[in-house]
């Protein structure tokens, strides 16, 4: 069940969402009995001119570093991608400069004017605009409408690929739409477009055949007519700033909302909390020669955020496991206890600080043994003010033990402290 | 007539028993020899002489000594290259005669022959820390010893045990120390018997278990301190430190029986043996840069331990988010 997601970009072959594996399971048993998809009557050959591909070049190699999709929105020459697309620029933009090239082989330079690292969007303006652009679609679509999604995957060529939309990703916080084509590498920021040629979205992942997914147009209509004042010295504020907003709207209805009991081995826990989590647990009951019995629950938030190819972040995850002593003694038992803790987003020294973490003994007695609490935090080097924290709730007693865990990735520090106290709390109902 | 010329012969080839004091530039050993009238004795550098001196100025086979009559000796130089002295006087081409006391030199080497049966001074002192016990214990010591090792050993890795303690892990646990301990015993005591002509494998053994139950009671400590403080450091320094210590000891007494260094060397030896493993050990994580110090992991491994070996008071939740308040405050990023 490890499913991830696929980048559609060159050189960041996987954006790995973590999310979604019922759905992801769901949509590749769909995509088996979809119906073959209608040939498109009307002509779309126009529709290539507007796709450009977009090149983030670092001129020490000589070379193009990564590459993508892109298409003009205005007739002054706006031009939407992925963030994804010119993360490379973004996290250097002293190093790296944005090109593009049309379908008719024309060259040019690119400007980063704003992006949405939360909806996976960017804007950029063509310093020469062409006529022609694409409108953006205002209708709602229905289910099984085919959209035509155009990009150049891996550097081949402008290519179409139709398929189905499948209405918006279920178990996700952010919108997007579950697009039954093939996308590959180097169709991230193209358009999809419906039979009227109208963008319905903008391609942005996969997750294998056919089951891909679009940013849908109202995010690039939203992030095309909003003021801008970004700058490349602004581009770290900008994204610290978008994500702790995401987060905020995202955590604080975790914190305010009621987490109904659900029972887990015997113990009063809780389950998923919000549609977004999705929970799957796990047993070693079936095999024979156990000295311990085990049965643990894995949930985990359905969305994050790709900021860099080694810089992720917006995980929320959090897990249990209980262990019964079957044959161990009290001793032994104990001696198998080792708890550790690691990062769940992909960081590393240019990004984080390393962990500190604190530990106390928060209550004992000798029945039940004793409960430890150990809280870990690190900080982001350049978003300012956000911070991934690690979370351990252990009860030990000599025949069994409870460990609960929760994992934030970038969030804000009184954020991180409620969201913390409320775990701690609904992991200790008897 | 056959018995008349019988007694004189068997009075002739009793031996005498003598000892060779040899006096080198670093070193002084003393050698028993028993010699027979007209027996000769050879000395030199080479293995097949019957007193081996390590010297370079001596030659392979420097000298013979046989003795004609009853602590007399005569001495012959083998034509060697630096030549042979009798009492300060050389021996040049031919024999020169020697009496018990009287000193041979040869290189930078003094042999002084000295009769068996009068005192002679020992040529290494015993150590006063470690000989004089651990050499007159005796074998239910050694055995008493020995069990409470292998009970320690087996209590250790049956309390680590994951999974149901099936004899062979009992089995492969007292094995590997037995192997262990041998390998080590017979090691040093080749070395011993080499540099001080005793083995001492007795006492080897004894250091060997000592030190393994001071080892073991050193990690059970630092378990404790570790799941008291929850500071990997704290536990570490505490049982790094602590069997530092021990290991010095023990390599302090390993020398003593098994090499000619004086105190003072035997000390140098083991610090410098002790803090160049300790170096090893840690030399990567020591020169570590900052960015090579960085990890996605949290830097606590949390251990379990029984309730009753928890002396931290207990605190509460409210007081522990109390503190963590503090945990987002980073010097690295002032």
């Amino acid at each position: 069940m490890n499913f991830r997601f696929m980048v559609v970009q060159w050189r960041v072959p996987t954006l790995a969402s973590l999310a979604a594996h019922a759905s992801v399971l769901a949509c590749v048993c769909f995509s088996l009995i979809v119906a073959p998809i209608a040939v498109a009557e009307e002509d779309f050959s126009s529709y290539y001119d507007l796709v450009y591909q977009i090149r983030v070049v670092s001129p020490q190699a000589a070379s193009k570093s990564s590459i993508g999709s892109g298409f003009q929105v205005s007739s002054d020459g706006l031009l939407i991608t992925n963030y994804h697309v010119v993360s490379s620029y973004v996290q250097h933009p002293e190093t790296h400069h944005i090109e593009y090239q049309s379908f008719r082989g024309d060259q040019g330079r690119l400007e980063l004017l704003d992006f949405d690292v939360v909806n996976d969007l960017a804007v950029l303006r063509l310093d020469k605009a062409q006529s022609g652009f694409f409108k953006l679609n205002s209708v709602p679509m229905k289910k099984g409408q085919v959209v035509y999604a155009l990009g150049n995957p891996r550097d081949y060529g402008v290519t179409m690929v139709p398929g189905p939309n499948n209405g918006m990703v279920e178990h996700s916080y952010n919108e997007q739409i579950l697009f039954s084509g093939s996308l590959n590498p180097g169709m991230s920021g193209g358009p999809a477009v419906n039979e009227l040629g109208h963008v319905v979205g903008v391609n942005v992942a996969t997750a294998g055949a056919a089951l891909s997914f679009l940013i849908p147009a109202s995010k690039v209509k939203k992030l095309a007519q909003s003021p801008r004042n970004l700058t490349s010295d602004s581009y770290s504020d900008a994204i610290a700033a978008q994500l702790k907003a995401w987060q905020r709207d995202r955590i604080q209805p975790l914190i305010d909302i009621d987490w109904s009991s659900e029972t887990f081995a015997g113990e009063s826990l809780f389950g998923e909390l919000r549609n977004d989590f999705q929970c799957w647990g796990d047993t070693n009951e079936d095999r024979n020669r156990r000295s311990i019995d085990w049965v643990s629950k894995s949930c985990r938030s359905a969305n994050y955020i790709y900021l860099d190819n080694s810089l992720s972040t917006g995980q929320i995850n959090y897990s249990f496991e209980k262990r019964t002593s079957i044959k161990l003694s009290s001793t032994q038992f104990l001696a198998s206890i080792e708890s550790g803790m690691g990062a769940d987003n992909d960081s590393n020294f240019d990004h984080s600080t390393n962990y500190q973490c604190h530990n106390d003994f928060v209550d004992r007695d000798a029945k039940n043994g004793y409960r430890r609490v150990t809280t870990c935090v690190r900080a982001y080097k350049r978003l300012s003010g956000l911070y991934d924290s690690l979370l351990l709730v252990e009860r030990i007693s000599g025949e069994s033990s409870l460990v609960t865990h929760l994992s934030i990735a970038g969030a804000e520090k009184d954020q991180i402290a409620a969201l913390n106290r409320k775990f701690v709390e609904a992991s200790s109902h008897e | 007539m056959n018995e008349s010329h019988a007694a004189p012969d068997v009075l002739d080839t009793q031996p005498n028993e003598l000892v060779f004091e040899v006096q080198g530039k670093n070193q002084r050993h003393v050698e028993r020899v028993s010699i027979r009238p007209n027996q000769t004795i050879n000395i030199g550098r080479a293995w097949n002489n019957t007193i081996i001196v390590q010297d370079q100025y001596v030659d392979a086979n420097h000298l013979s000594i046989t003795m004609p009559e009853q602590n007399r000796f005569s001495v012959a130089d083998n034509n060697t290259l630096n030549g042979s002295e009798v009492n300060g006087q050389a021996v040049c081409g031919g024999v020169q005669y020697c009496e018990l006391n009287q000193v041979i030199r040869i290189g930078d080497t003094s042999i002084t022959i000295h009769d068996a049966n009068r005192p002679v001074a020992p040529a290494l002192e015993r150590s006063a820390w470690f000989s004089p016990k651990l050499r007159s214990v005796s074998i239910g010591s050694i055995l008493a010893l020995t069990f409470l090792t292998i009970v320690i050993a087996l209590t250790e890795s049956w309390l680590g045990s994951v999974k149901e303690y099936q004899f062979r892990d009992g089995a492969t646990v007292v094995l590997g120390l037995a192997l262990s301990f041998f390998v080590w015993v017979v090691l040093f005591g080749s070395m011993g018997k080499l540099l001080r002509a005793e083995s001492n494998m007795k006492i080897h053994w004894l250091l060997c278990c000592a030190f393994y139950i001071i080892l073991a009671l050193i990690f059970a400590v630092s378990t404790i301190v570790h799941f008291n403080t929850h500071s990997m450091l704290a536990s570490q320094i505490f049982s790094y430190a602590l069997s530092s210590v021990a290991a010095i000891i023990f390599l302090f007494g390993t020398l003593s029986v098994a090499s000619n260094l004086g105190s003072l060397g035997r000390w140098v030896w083991s610090i410098l043996l002790v803090s160049t493993m300790l170096l090893s050990i840690h030399s990567n994580s020591l020169f570590l840069k900052e960015h090579q110090r960085w990890s996605s992991y949290s830097d606590k491994k949390l251990v379990a331990l029984p309730d009753f070996l928890l002396f931290r008071q207990a605190s509460s939740v409210d007081a522990h988010f109390d503190k963590v308040d503090d945990l987002f405050e980073f010097d690295e990023l002032n």
